[in-house]
């Protein structure tokens, strides 16, 4: 039985002196230890602790493989940037959360991909812990690394640093993994044995079994990659988890000390999002839409509340007004925890006035800050995206939504997206200024002053496995004039615009793009400093300048060049389920202003992910849009106070003006 | 006909209690004073934390908490004075405010059921609702330090030099330092816990049949007089905890060196303690007389010593500041743990 090595005596006092210790002792309620494992794997965020903590992944895997009797899971999150010196300093190695072990000690070790300008931090991590940061040095001894996450959907930039990657849904496949590497660890197997069993099972993608090669072969074979042994799939369909709506929406949680970056329960509701917004990565990654249904949410929340003794819970998703039974849900949950000082929030809302009202159900008293995603200031280009909302829609959520009491409403914006004109832009300013108008002229005239409306501009990022994915991103300098010329044709002081560093946006493009010669460059950046690119304050764009100039590296080409729809992409041989062909017509609809109808709402699409058997959207009831949703509601609200007593409906009728909860301003967006 | 109570959907009573009242009737609140501890690593945790923290190990125990009417509504939950991050404590302090009446030996059961080991909560008794809050009823804290090895020669400081937002102040130790450092583990003067001097029904807050009898007839008019806080008696009774059915890491905080001291406080720690002070030389005189600097540098040559500082309206020194100046220049020494190891509402 191996034994872990507890560093605590050698950390602590590091700990002691650093910033929120509380970040690096374990001991938080809820979190499990296995002493009798005779297996231990290590599930890494690579960030800190306030920021991986919350992550949904981890939360899920780590409780998937404490399920399985003697294996033992254990979190790892990067110390923050001045620990990790102070580390290195005392020759301290990165060190798990329960056991305060060197990660290294670990059988495997997992790692979350959580989104482009995590690179350089995943090298941060390997090189603290000690670990080989190329796959092909490491010893028998050392851990199997394995990656998974959003960014699995592109692994190439990261293939070098890593054994294998888990492409999609991670809830059966790692478990199943982690048996094969326990079995046959304890029989002596050897590494490159190990790495062969783990490419058979669905789902795992084992990158050094691949040849890389170049556009060529590529444009002959349909992908970058050669197996180099027979018998392996040159093709990586995503593991999708067949049980998720069935399963319990509790899923038992770790509760931290430190406030962390969402602190509350979260409850999944829903998995997938099938809007098809064009430019959307977590909309092509998660199909088919899964539901959880109402009671299942309910008493997930009431069991999550009481175990967890959170006073606030948020339902999650990619779209959770878009849940069948959301006006139900919320509105029983209203009812169960009112005057209790429990809030319910839900991450964004819909872009209607269904959405509004959905967000009036939750919100109480205390309104905070609306959140809408309109994403494109012109019908044409919301029509190129495919974000199928109208002026009317978002004038109906502001309407609905300042005359419930909002003063404040924020609004999501993208710029540089296909076929963008300047047109396009000062549409934008346009669209802002007739919100301010609808918000201004929905208020009491002597409220009028407090309406404020603020937009969140952001560069657009072509993300492998989505219809853009073929399309470049503009230069950073490009993109700072567009900004220039929305904010000069804003007329209105109410409005504030604030807009993402274009430098961060072009390292994610260039991540989001690049085939298995990025990783290269990723080591270079990470070499000369770069690390945790994601924190405005730590994004050294220098770093990487640097080191693209040192190797030669054309980042310009691989963020900017658009290539026609039979150019062969870096990811081709990795699947979402939604087809070549489906993505190439929905590039082409785009090009002409078409939109695709959302096929949990309209007919299907044929985007390809339910040819597969047993795969398909799952929904609780039948989804109903528009007006019919707004009646939906008023029939579900009806059908809450129906069968109460007249306490409880008295308390209903409060609640619509009197209730306690709130809409927390999360920065989702639709 | 008495309202829908607002929590009641919330939280199931955990006594017989079924009556049903207006969340804001001051006559039906129930202010239900609480000590943990902070030991182990969580005495890492700051103020802020330990405050969320609690008020979750409310929620998670089920009590009926009161809420707040306000504009945001809130859990009537009120905190002691703080604790610096890093420094443990044997007698930290909280107020809850319940709108049902729970005999305190059964919130304390469950409270305990609610928390890990190192921020055990160890006793419950009711005080008079208008009580002095929690955080100036006890303005005298005694704090037990634990030193790496004896130290001698040293001199506690006539003044205490402290940056806060950029601005300096110079702090005259004298105004705070109440006696001087005492040398050897602090010593209650006997089983002292919440109970201590407790009037009334408080008095039954540790047997169960007073607390449920005199209590109830009085309309939970639960009077409290509370001289002082400290582990005194009590032994740390972690073992009782176990969390929601999984497996908590309640790994030997002992083991670890940092937090060896903190629980040696609580435990049999006493004896190991008592030889630092035979280590430390045989001039241990209480300092309540010894007020001049030298004479407490000579009183402290020890490694293990302790101190009282009193919190003045105006402000307060830091016991972590104030030995910091003190340790100054003996860079070889580790603090091993600083523990608050009594609260108390008068000087002695």
């Amino acid at each position: 039985m191996s034994t872990l090595t507890n560093l605590w005596p050698q950390v602590a006092p590091l700990v002691a002196a650093a910033e929120r210790p509380s970040r690096y002792i374990d001991h938080e309620w809820g979190c499990v230890r296995k002493d009798d494992a005779d297996f231990h794997f290590c599930m890494i965020y690579p960030d800190t602790y306030e920021i991986g903590q919350p992550n949904q992944a981890l939360r899920i895997l780590v409780n998937a493989v404490n399920a399985r009797s003697g294996m033992a899971a254990e979190r790892g999150f990067l110390p923050a940037p001045e620990l990790c010196d102070e580390l290195r300093r005392a020759g301290l190695p990165l060190f798990s959360v329960e056991s305060c072990a060197p990660v290294r000690e670990f059988d495997v070790v997992g790692i979350t991909l959580p989104h482009e300008l995590a690179a350089t931090n995943v090298l941060e991590a390997l090189d603290l812990a000690g670990i080989p940061l190329h796959a092909a040095d490491r010893a028998e001894s050392d851990p199997i690394v394995v990656a998974g996450g959003p960014c699995a959907f592109n692994p190439e930039p990261y293939a070098p640093f890593f054994d294998a990657f888990n492409v999609g849904e991670g809830e059966e496949m790692l478990p199943e993994g982690l048996e094969v590497v326990r079995t046959m660890r304890a029989q002596g197997a050897h590494r490159a044995d190990i790495l062969r069993a783990l490419a058979d099972i669905d789902g795992w993608y084992v990158p050094s079994l691949y040849r890389w090669r170049d556009e060529d072969y590529a444009r002959e074979t349909g992908a970058w990659i050669e197996p180099l042994v027979p018998g392996i799939p040159t093709r990586i369909e995503k593991r999708l988890y067949k049980g998720f709506a069935a399963s319990s929406g509790w899923e038992p949680c770790i509760v931290p000390y430190t406030e962390t970056v969402h602190d509350r329960l979260n409850v999944e509701v829903l998995r997938g999002c099938a809007r098809g917004c064009r430019f959307c990565q977590a909309g092509m990654m998660y199909r088919p839409v899964r539901e959880r249904s109402a009671d299942n949410i309910v008493d997930a929340v009431e069991r999550g509340l009481d175990a967890t003794g959170y006073d606030e819970v948020s339902l999650t998703s990619l779209s959770t007004t878009d849940h069948s039974q959301i006006a139900d849900i919320l509105t029983r949950l209203n009812r169960r925890y009112e005057g209790s000082g429990v809030r319910v929030s839900i991450p964004s809302q819909r872009l209607d006035s269904f959405g509004a009202q959905m967000a009036t159900l939750v919100a109480g008293r205390k309104k905070g800050g609306l959140t809408f995603a309109p994403e494109a200031g012109t019908q044409r280009l919301r029509d190129v995206i495919n974000k199928n909302v109208t002026e009317d829609d978002l004038f109906g959520a502001v309407d609905a939504a300042f005359a419930a009491g909002w003063r404040r409403c924020k609004l999501y914006f993208m710029i540089g997206l296909p076929t963008e004109t300047d047109e396009d832009v000062r549409g934008i300013a346009s669209l802002l200024a007739r919100t301010y108008e609808r918000a201004r002229d929905a208020v009491a005239p002597d409220q009028r002053g407090a309406v404020k409306i603020s937009a969140s501009v952001a560069l657009f990022v072509p993300k492998a496995q989505t219809p853009f994915q073929w399309d470049g991103q503009i230069p950073p300098e490009e993109a700072l004039r567009r900004v220039n010329l929305l904010r000069s044709s804003v007329r209105y002081r109410a409005i504030d615009i604030r807009w993402h560093d274009p430098a961060t946006s072009f390292v994610e493009a260039y991540m989001s793009r690049a085939g298995r010669e990025g990783a290269a460059l990723v080591e270079e950046a990470h070499r000369r400093g770069a690390r945790f690119d994601a924190w405005t304050e730590c994004f050294n764009g220098d770093a990487w300048r640097a080191a693209a100039e040192a190797l030669g590296v054309d980042m310009d080409a691989v963020a900017q060049t658009s290539y026609p729809s039979d150019y062969v992409l870096p990811w081709e041989h990795i699947s979402t389920g939604a087809s070549r062909r489906w993505l190439v017509r929905e590039r082409r609809r785009a090009e002409c202003g078409k939109s695709t109808p959302d096929c949990t709402f309209g007919p299907c699409s044929a985007c390809g992910v339910c040819a597969l058997p047993l795969q398909e959207n799952e929904l609780a009831s039948p989804r109903v849009s528009g007006e019919a949703g707004e009646d939906a509601v008023a029939d579900a609200c009806e059908r809450a106070t129906d069968g109460s007593t007249p306490a409880e409906s008295a308390s209903d009728a409060a609640g619509s003006t009197d209730s306690s909860s709130s809409t927390a301003p999360e920065g989702g967006v639709q | 006909m008495s309202a829908e109570r607002p929590f009641a959907h919330a939280v199931a009573p955990l006594s017989g209690a079924s009556s049903h009242v207006l969340a804001d009737d001051p006559e039906r609140r129930f202010r239900l004073r609480c000590r943990y501890v902070e030991t182990g690593r969580l005495a890492f945790l700051s103020h802020l934390e330990v405050a969320a923290t609690l008020e979750r190990v409310v929620r998670r125990a089920r009590l009926p908490f009161a809420v707040s009417r306000g504009f945001s509504p809130h859990m009537k939950i009120a905190y002691g004075a703080a604790l610096p991050v890093g420094i443990g404590s044997v007698c930290e302090i909280f107020d809850v405010t319940l709108t049902d009446y729970v005999p305190a030996d059964q919130a304390r059961a469950a409270l305990r059921a609610a928390t890990v080991p190192d921020l055990m909560i160890e006793q419950c008794a009711y005080v008079e609702p208008r009580a002095k809050a929690a955080s100036v009823a006890y303005p005298f804290s005694t704090y037990e330090v634990r030193l790496s090895r004896p130290v001698d020669g040293l001199v506690v400081p006539d003044e205490v030099r402290i940056v806060r937002k950029r601005k300096e102040r110079v702090l005259a130790t004298a105004d705070y330092l109440r006696g001087s450092f005492v040398p050897g583990p602090f010593v209650p003067d006997g089983p002292l816990g919440l109970a201590d001097g407790v009037n009334g029904c408080g008095a039954g807050a540790d047997s169960p049949a007073a607390a449920t009898g005199d209590c109830a007839e009085s309309e939970g008019r639960v009077v409290a007089a509370v001289d002082g806080v400290s582990a005194g008696g009590w032994t740390a009774a972690a073992e009782g905890a176990l969390v929601g059915g999984r497996a908590v890491a309640a790994e030997g905080a002992l083991a670890d060196s940092l937090d060896a001291a903190a629980d040696g406080a609580l435990a049999g720690g006493r004896d190991a303690a008592a030889k630092g002070t035979l280590a430390g030389g045989p001039n241990a005189v209480d300092g309540s007389s010894a007020d001049t600097a030298s004479a407490c540098g000579n009183a402290a040559a020890s490694a293990v010593f302790h101190f009282t500082l009193e919190a003045k309206p105006t402000g307060s020194l830091r016991p972590d500041v104030l030995l910091r100046a003190y340790l100054d220049g003996a860079d070889d020494v580790r603090v091993l743990s600083v523990t608050r190891v009594e609260q108390r509402a008068e000087a002695r």
